[in-house]
């Protein structure tokens, strides 16, 4: 199987199958858009916004799921479910919040949908059920309401019907 | 050698290439989770994921996700509602608040105005105000989706606000939606629109709400054949599509029809196999044959039935991904599962059926069992019971002996939602057994009802794996239901509550089935409709206290359930009637409405 070395930001090298890397749309675009060949093996490609021990978590994720299928479009505007998150996920996920943070950046800048997604969902999931004192506990968010507009949210909210 | 060298140059260039792709913009190697909520797609990502009710709350966090939640809401289409008693006054309010509105959560309106008309001019604004209103609310609100309840006999400035609306928006406008819409006129006059067709060129959603007369439906047909000359990129008729108005509706919209009501008769039968062989994909189905009709007899001669066999095929057939709700009788559903073999439902995960306990009890066994659910409703995971009075005696068209003879008895495990609706079955508990054969794995039960709330009590014992219970109930009711929830006698709930006892020490030992019953269920929702203050009044004179819910269900019932959530909606009301709010506020999560209860009139 040909690989790929992948070079974190603190300098740290991971070999890498081809086919896992390539779940990385960022990496796979590079790759063609370099003419890349799956035989040019041990290619290095630095990844200077991932440190190594997140581009780990990353590359354990891309090799549990490789055979995954492509994740379904979606309608972008309705509610999904995010009680779907499989259960060696949520152990995956079971990390401190500025890893997880980490790993949503990671799969953002790396353009790893799969991933993205069940971090987003996790991260929806610690929000929902909560009041906006809670959230902004939570992610250390400062609110630069003033007591009047924040009134004035509150009162457009009681206006709303759904459709 | 120089191979080697020469790879490593390429990789080397390649290498220095991809950097150049890379160019770190943040060389901070840590700490990079404070940032992650800033970027403006994550954060909209994660927002996605959530509902409405949560959106309204991040909303509220800090200005950055003030902006995507805002923009989330309007792309689910968002209404801000004026309130249909004083739609006049309640335009004003919104006026005034869209006056400190910066990032408004709405995309559309829906405005109701109510039916009747007398004394209602005391509300209504000054018609000099209107052209500002209408610029404000379009200047604020982007209206791309209308819900609109208008009546033409209703006077009132919020009539003519509605008429501003529209006509200003017409071309932008992508949902419409229509409710109890009278009409002596067509709707584009009431509207004071231009009657051109082509008025509403990109709507592609259409919705009006049924009537159910046969007067008001062909009022209805003439608004949907004006609605669809108006709508040419209609993709959706939110309306049920009845089969009198097939030959209304144009070959190309014929794909826009989601929800059909097959009512067979010998005037529509053939456009109605017309229809069904366009195959047109539908959401909902409906089936009904008509007892009443003068012809009704020559529909169920073997050709015709042969005839609506095809159509119901050709329609589940094209139908088979995307049709998930279905809704007939009781006999029809003996009828149509009986006389045409293999009518197979594939998707169809809600069915809503009227149900007629008399046929049952004149058949002498329960009819629904004989039915082989696995078969016609393989993914079935809800139903709804409505309570109807069938006409027994044309039974014998739809129930055939081979129907009656066969010996077996079948089961419905898919289902884990039922609701009941009406008066009469809920009143019956007897029903409960058979539902419960019926459908064996219900795992929600919800029942609307006003004062059967008796029905608890054979609930707690007839599906003991219960996890969730709601319980709609449209007046309040005048007596205290703590021993149905505790499962203990009333003498003995007033013997509890006159002794001045710490319940919560108090070991009270069930003496019939109680809540305690259902060890699974993780929630029970109570919802009250809007009460008046001389219910309030009775409830007082009726029942010494006046309270439908004491400490001692909380302390004695609920506290006993650790996993169980229970939620009540109900009217703020200045007596805090029914409730001991503050004994039961640890166990209950109170929900109030913003109304306090009305005023007598």
């Amino acid at each position: 199987m040909p690989v790929v070395r992948l070079q974190s930001v603190d300098g740290e090298v991971f070999p890498v199958d081809v086919e896992i890397a390539r779940m990385s749309f960022a990496i796979r675009n590079m790759l063609d858009d370099l003419g890349v060949q799956d035989n040019d093996a041990e290619e290095v490609i630095p990844l200077p916004n991932v440190t190594g021990p997140i581009l780990r978590k990353v590359i354990e994720w891309c090799t549990h799921h490789k055979d995954d299928p492509p994740p379904p479009e979606e309608d972008d505007t309705r509610e999904k479910r995010t009680d779907d998150i499989p259960a060696w996920d949520q152990e995956f996920l079971r990390v401190d919040q500025a890893v997880l943070f980490d790993i949503i950046l990671a799969a953002n800048y790396l353009d790893i949908k799969g991933l993205l997604d069940v971090t987003c969902k996790t991260v929806a999931n610690m929000i929902k059920g909560k009041t906006p004192e809670e959230i902004r506990k939570l992610f250390n968010i400062k609110n630069d309401f003033t007591p009047a507009e924040e009134e004035q949210i509150r009162k457009e909210n009681e206006w709303c019907e759904e459709k | 050698m120089a191979d080697e060298k020469n790879t490593l140059e390429v990789t080397h260039m390649q290498t220095g290439v991809i950097q150049s792709y890379l160019e770190p913009e943040n060389t901070d190697l840590g700490g990079f989770s404070e940032e992650t909520l800033l970027n403006p797609l994550i954060l909209k990502k994660i927002l996605l994921y959530l509902p409405i009710s949560d959106l309204f709350i991040t909303s509220v966090v800090c200005r950055h996700w003030n902006i995507f939640s805002r923009e989330i809401l309007r792309e689910r289409k968002v209404l801000a509602r004026i309130e249909s008693e004083h739609p006049c006054t309640s335009l004003r309010e919104l006026i005034a608040l869209l006056a400190h509105s910066e990032n408004v959560p709405f995309s559309g309106l829906s405005i109701e105005t109510p039916w009747w008309g007398p004394h209602h001019s005391q509300f209504c604004f000054d018609e000099d105000i209107l052209p500002h209103y209408v610029a404000e609310t379009l200047s604020k609100i982007n209206v791309k989706y209308l819900s609109i309840s208008i009546s033409q006999y209703f006077k009132c400035v919020s009539v003519d606000f509605i008429c501003k609306i529209v006509q200003a928006c017409s071309r932008q406008l992508e949902e419409l939606h229509l409710h109890f819409v009278t009409f002596d006129h067509k709707f584009s006059e009431i509207l004071r629109i231009e009657p051109r067709i082509l008025w509403l060129p990109n709507v592609k959603i259409l919705g009006l709400t049924t009537f159910k007369d046969q007067e008001t439906e062909n009022l209805r047909r003439n608004t949907v054949t004006e609605l669809i000359k108006a709508t040419p990129k209609i993709q959706e008729f939110d309306i049920l599509i009845y089969p009198s108005f097939l030959e209304f509706i144009p070959g190309t919209a014929i794909p826009a029809v989601k929800h059909f009501c097959f009512r067979p008769n010998l005037a529509t039968l053939g456009s109605v196999l017309e229809f069904a062989q366009r195959g047109p994909i539908l959401k909902s189905l409906k089936f009904g044959t008509v007892l009443d009709e003068e012809l009704n007899d020559e529909i169920y001669s073997p050709p015709r039935m042969e005839q609506i066999g095809q159509i119901l095929r050709l329609l589940l057939k094209s139908g088979r991904d995307s049709l998930n709700m279905f809704a007939t009788d009781h006999l029809n559903l003996i009828l149509m599962t009986s006389s045409f073999r293999n009518l197979r439902f594939s998707n169809v995960e809600k069915l809503i059926l009227r149900y007629g306990r008399f046929i049952d009890n004149i058949e002498g066994y329960p009819t629904l069992l004989k039915l082989d659910w696995a078969m016609h409703f393989p993914n079935l995971k809800e139903v709804c019971i409505t309570d109807s009075k069938l006409d027994c005696r044309c039974r014998s068209r739809y129930i055939k002996d081979h129907f009656r003879q066969f010996p077996g008895q079948y089961s419905c495990v898919t289902v884990t939602k039922l609701t009941l609706v009406s008066s009469e079955l809920i009143r019956d508990a007897r029903q409960l057994p058979m539902f419960r054969d019926l459908f064996p794995n219900v795992k929600i039960f919800s029942f609307q009802e006003s004062f059967y709330i008796n029905l608890l009590m054979s609930l707690w014992t007839t599906w003991p794996d219960l996890e969730e219970i709601v319980v709609q109930l449209g007046e309040p009711y005048v007596r205290n239901f703590d021993s149905i929830i505790v499962g203990i006698s009333e003498e003995e709930v007033k013997h509890l509550l006159e002794q001045d006892l710490d319940l919560e020490l108090l070991q009270v030992v069930p003496t019939r089935p109680s809540l305690q019953n259902l060890t699974k269920l993780k929630k029970l929702t109570v919802i009250l409709s809007p009460h008046s203050k001389s219910k309030c009044n009775q409830l007082r004179s009726k029942n010494r206290s006046g309270i439908s819910l004491t400490r001692l269900s909380g302390l004695c019932g609920f506290s006993r359930l650790p996993e169980l959530q229970v939620e009540i909606h109900r009217d703020l009301c200045s007596e805090n009637c029914q409730f001991e709010i503050r004994d039961l506020e640890q166990f209950v999560n109170f929900q109030n409405r913003r109304e306090s209860c009305r005023p007598v009139a």
